[in-house]
């Protein structure tokens, strides 16, 4: 199928072949009626001059009125669709043809029978009617027919010699030949009319088929508010026809409060020139709420004045119901979350407090448990035989356990209670004052202990020294047996944090048990090993999360741990020197 | 001079054995009074209810309070007896299992004379008890009235 645009061509083409042949054979006609050779020649010069400036002319007019080619795809196809049927007074093709020819030859019959009245004039200006006529209804090609037509028919049948297409008196050639150059003039002007028309109408039924099409309201006010233009939705908003609505501002629309609303909006959207999207919120008469989303915008007039406004409103009360439904369930549940949350906690606190009361209501039996095998003991040793007495041994060394394991318990959830500190504290003070204790206790014991200086930290002093007392502890406890021990305490990191470490050449561990270290009770080593009761890690790994930190154990069975652990301000140490102070024990 | 004598406020039987066979020890069991709870030691100390008949001059040297006591605390016994001119200078000595922070300060700040925490090991508990006992009846020079 051929396009808008190759059938424009081809016509252009077969027009211009069909209108310079019978110029050039009706100009040479022209010159041949001059004899002298000067007029001829002078004649032909200008005649060419005017074959070109017409054609650049034709050119011109046909070049700008090409048709979209079919690159555009959809949008000439729709284009084209929106145009048929658009230009005014259309008539089927072969109606205004027939209307060209008819018009034109009742005309030539009309000019033959008054051909007597007008004497000798030739009265071409009569044809200028079909041809104008023809060319208004049909375009082009029913004019350039109507003109075709008139132009052999005058020359056949009016102008003499008769009944010969030779016209003899070169007046009537000149006029004969106006009359083509006029209709072909008129039938371009009109087909250029045509086209520009169909073109405004074509744009008309685009903006209608959106303005109608769209659920949005459209609206155009003029300056004092009133209505220029509603489309079908905006009528359905306020619940009246269009045209009860055009002509008449908001008050006719809206209730007053809203109407003033409506109209204060106008006004800033008027006064500030440009356009704008805001929410609006108004009540109809019939007392329905409903929100907008509206695009509001100045139209100016042609000296640049703002002589109204135009509107698209969306309603988007559902919307925002749905928003604010949203918001409310999301308050709600963030609610719910909170006391939710306060429960737990409360929770957690009354199980901690009854850990510890329990814990701490332990102590008593456990020294009556004490004190009367004590007594026994002390007391009545003479009739007990000798397991009785390991007995009671065995009785006195349980109960240490106990009371060891309720201080660790205690300990524990001590650290998880009261308020934390934020203080600076020196880490390697910390570690030396705890060497100096421990050695003072074992002073048989030779350890090399390398504390690196002016490791300092911000956290709660005296959790911070529960922590790295058991750090220490650890460290000193398993490097027992070990014939030259290191313990070495420096900064070091944990994932990307700086972090202070405790490492030793002790026992070590499998790192396959790494995570169960920190479970209260769990114990890698035996008794008889090691002795402990296993809640010491789980104690400064609580210590380090309420800091907001973190802990990490590298260990090697045989060959000795390191423990670093991150506070979330780990702070550099006023003097960094890495010179570490040789700490030797004992 | 008077009879001088240490008011022991336990309220577990087995502690309250063990303290007096610790002072025992040391022979100043018979210096020994014993209050239950703490309703009963106010009673002993503003001599009322069943201590009516008790000389009110005859101050106890020390008392020996602990803090979880039935109807009244340690902590308020010592309130009272510090809010009333006839006790407010009599010595207290908390005795307890408590390792508190909080009953620690607490008893300062009521103006406790020392605190003394229980030991859980009975051979620590009782020289712990048996160096009060000798401290506050022998060491320590009372208000001479």
């Amino acid at each position: 199928m051929t396009s808008a645009r190759d059938r424009f061509i081809l016509f252009c083409v077969v027009a211009y072949a069909v209108l310079a042949s019978l110029w050039i054979f009706m100009s040479d006609r022209l010159l041949a009626m001059f004899a002298d050779v000067q007029s001829i020649v002078w004649l032909s010069t200008a005649k060419g001059v005017f074959f070109v400036a017409a054609s650049a002319a034709t050119f011109f007019l046909a070049l700008r009125a090409v048709p979209t080619g079919d690159g555009d795809g959809d949008s000439a196809r729709l284009l084209e669709a929106l145009s048929s049927g658009v230009s005014p007074g259309r008539l089927p093709v072969w109606l205004s043809y027939s209307f060209a020819v008819l018009m034109t030859l009742a005309m030539l019959a009309l000019r033959e029978s008054i051909s007597a009245g007008i004497g000798g004039r030739s009265l071409l200006i009569l044809f200028m009617f079909p041809i104008t006529f023809s060319a208004l209804l049909g375009g082009l090609g029913p004019g350039l027919v109507s003109t075709a037509l008139a132009g052999l028919g005058v020359a056949y049948f009016s102008l003499p010699p008769r009944g010969s297409f030779h016209i003899a008196a070169s007046y009537d050639l000149l006029q004969w030949s106006f009359l083509l150059i006029n209709g072909l003039a008129v039938s371009i002007l009109s087909a250029m009319l045509r086209r520009s028309l169909a073109r405004a109408e074509t744009n008309r039924r685009l903006l209608d088929v959106v303005i109608s099409g769209t659920e949005d309201a459209v609206f155009v006010k003029d300056a004092r508010g009133r209505y220029l233009l509603v489309n079908d939705a905006a009528a359905g908003f306020v619940g009246k026809t269009q045209s009860e609505i055009i002509g008449h501002d908001d008050r006719a629309l809206f209730p007053a409060e809203s109407a003033a609303y409506l109209r204060a909006m106008d006004q800033t959207v008027m006064s500030a020139g440009h356009t704008q999207t805001h929410e609006e919120q108004l009540t109809t008469q019939d007392g329905k709420s409903l929100v907008f989303l509206v695009t509001k915008g100045p139209v100016f007039d042609e000296k640049g004045q703002v002589a109204g406004l135009f509107g698209i409103s969306r309603e988007i009360t559902a919307r925002k119901q749905a928003e604010d439904e949203i918001r409310r369930l999301n308050a709600e549940l963030e609610q719910r979350v909170a006391e939710r949350t306060a429960e737990l906690n409360a929770a957690n606190l009354e199980l901690e407090d009854l850990a510890y009361a329990l814990a701490h209501n332990l102590r008593a039996p456990l020294r009556a448990i004490d004190g009367f095998a004590h007594l026994l003991t002390e007391e009545h040793a003479g009739q007990l035989d000798a397991e009785a007495r390991s007995c009671l041994m065995q009785i006195t060394l349980a109960n240490r356990n106990m009371g060891a394991l309720i201080d660790g318990i205690l300990a524990l959830l001590r650290c998880s209670r009261g308020e934390l500190l934020r203080q600076s504290v020196d880490i390697s003070q910390l570690a030396e004052k705890r060497f100096d204790d421990l050695a003072r206790i074992e002073p048989q014991r030779q350890i090399d202990a390398e504390i690196a200086p002016g490791l300092a930290v911000a956290g709660d002093r005296t959790m911070l020294e529960i922590a790295m007392n058991q750090l220490v502890d650890n460290a000193w406890k398993f490097t027992r047996g070990r014939e030259h021990a290191v313990i070495r305490v420096y900064r070091g990191e944990v994932d990307g944090h700086p972090a202070i470490c405790v490492a030793d050449n002790g026992a070590g561990f499998d790192m396959a048990h790494v995570e169960r270290l920190y479970q209260p009770f769990y114990r890698l080593h035996r008794q008889d090993e090691f002795p402990g009761i296993g809640i010491g890690l789980a104690t400064v790994r609580r210590i380090i999360h309420r800091h907001g930190g973190n802990i990490r154990a590298e260990g090697v069975p045989g060959s000795g741990a390191i423990f670093c652990f991150s506070l979330p301000s780990v702070m550099s140490g006023v003097e960094d020197s890495h010179e570490e102070k040789k700490h030797p024990a004992g | 001079m008077k009879k001088r004598s240490i008011l022991l406020v336990e309220d577990n039987p087995q502690d309250e054995i063990l303290i007096l066979r610790a002072l025992r020890k040391i022979n100043l069991a018979n210096c020994i009074d014993v209050a239950r709870d703490g309703q009963q030691a106010l009673d002993y100390l503003f001599c009322e209810g069943e201590f009516a008949a008790r000389p009110q001059d005859e101050e106890p040297a020390v008392v020996l309070l602990d803090i979880g006591l039935p109807r009244l605390s340690g902590l308020e016994v010592l309130a009272r007896l510090r809010a009333d001119p006839r006790t407010s200078l009599i010595p207290v000595v908390m005795l307890t299992s408590s390792d508190e922070e909080r009953d620690r300060l607490k008893s300062y700040e009521s103006r406790a004379n020392s605190f003394v925490r229980k030991p859980l090991d009975f051979a620590e508990f009782a020289e712990t008890v048996a160096r009060l006992g000798i401290y506050w009846l022998a060491t320590n020079e009372p208000i001479q009235k």
